[in-house]
């Protein structure tokens, strides 16, 4: 697999993390916390609509941390380290191809560009991660809703 | 999920440090948290986690205002890399003496900003920003800004939600507390 490839493997799954099945042991303690401690959960039945209501909800507030998290870990980014490579390449070559007027505008129509596609990428990611947020949100919103029916 | 799967939960549930910037204290998040348990009193876990819900709300409109700030004023004196790449390229053709800039055997300005960090003076203290200045960064970090804006709003929006949940929880818990009204007879 090809550098590129790699990473961009790496960052979907940066992504898809923050959507994923969060893990039993984050559930657990949520639901654990939902239900007045662990010997709530031990009984509590998981299976009638209160229990799986609870579930829901504790599956969604693990889902809204693990957003809330990626979204924390994305804000402060101000440029896309790929792209700052590639700039660094176009550095290189006009400081080896030497000056001359031509080559300067080239360089710095590349490197216009260049700069433009880092800002756009992490402008998308930060987006992304809004959104996810937001989706975790409303959906720990709603499960909280039903299962303050059962209360 | 089998009763039985159910492990002893590991603590994991208020790690604050997940939900901070590098520079945001874990121990003011904490104080903040008392302070914000005091006033709002919840009762219960659930209750509890709602306020911290809104606590993060807070923090987060405090960051998106910080992030926007920056924007506008730390960053109006700093060049776009490109400009800053092209300028240091011309300084180091300049230093090159006759202008080809053919002579890069020495390295000097081999995949780096060139000569421009050599023998440098210390930086100069930042000048004082005026409204052409923050006009300039606002048109530069005009993306980035109306992200930070668009993040802003919803989380007022959803810190309104969020207090709006605690107090219909509070309400209900209370409710049973509350006495019927009784229908006096009048005459």
């Amino acid at each position: 697999m090809s550098p590129a490839g790699a990473r961009d493997r790496k960052f979907n799954a940066t992504t898809h993390g923050a959507q994923s099945q969060p893990g039993g042991e984050e559930v657990v303690a949520h639901l654990s916390a939902i239900l007045g401690g662990a010997r709530g959960v031990g009984d509590t039945d998981l299976e009638c609509p209160p229990g799986l209501a609870a579930l829901q909800l504790a599956v969604c507030e693990a889902r809204l941390d693990r957003a809330q998290a990626h979204y924390l870990s994305v804000l402060p980014q101000e440029r896309d380290a790929e792209c700052d490579h590639m700039m660094e390449h176009v550095e290189d070559v006009l400081y080896f191809s030497g000056a001359g007027a031509e080559l300067e505008r080239e360089a710095t129509r590349r490197l216009r560009g260049l700069d433009r596609l880092s800002h756009d990428t992490v402008a998308r990611r930060k987006r992304l991660a809004g959104r996810y947020l937001r989706e975790a949100q409303a959906e720990r919103g709603r499960a909280l809703e039903a299962y303050l029916e059962f209360l | 999920m089998a009763l039985s799967e159910i492990r002893r939960p590991t603590g994991a549930l208020s790690d604050p440090s997940r939900f901070l910037l590098d520079d945001e204290c874990a121990e003011d998040y904490g104080r903040l948290r008392d302070l914000y348990v005091a006033d709002l009193a919840p009762a219960n876990a659930l209750e509890r986690r709602q306020v911290e819900l809104i606590l993060r709300c807070d923090l987060d409109i405090e960051r998106q205002y910080r992030m926007i700030q920056q924007k506008l004023t730390h960053e109006a004196h700093i060049k776009s890399r490109p400009r800053q790449i092209i300028d240091d390229f011309r300084a180091y053709t300049e230093m090159d003496g006759d202008g080809d800039g053919d002579d890069v055997s020495d390295g000097a300005g081999y995949g780096g900003a060139g000569p421009a960090g050599q023998g440098a003076s210390p930086p100069a203290p930042e000048p004082k920003l005026n409204t052409p200045d923050i006009a300039r960064a606002y048109t530069i970090n005009r993306a980035m800004i109306d992200i930070h804006q668009r993040e802003l709003n919803h989380t007022h929006r959803r810190r309104r939600h969020e207090i709006e949940l605690l107090f219909k929880m509070q309400d209900r818990r209370r409710r049973p507390t509350v006495h019927d009204a009784e229908i006096i007879e009048v005459g």
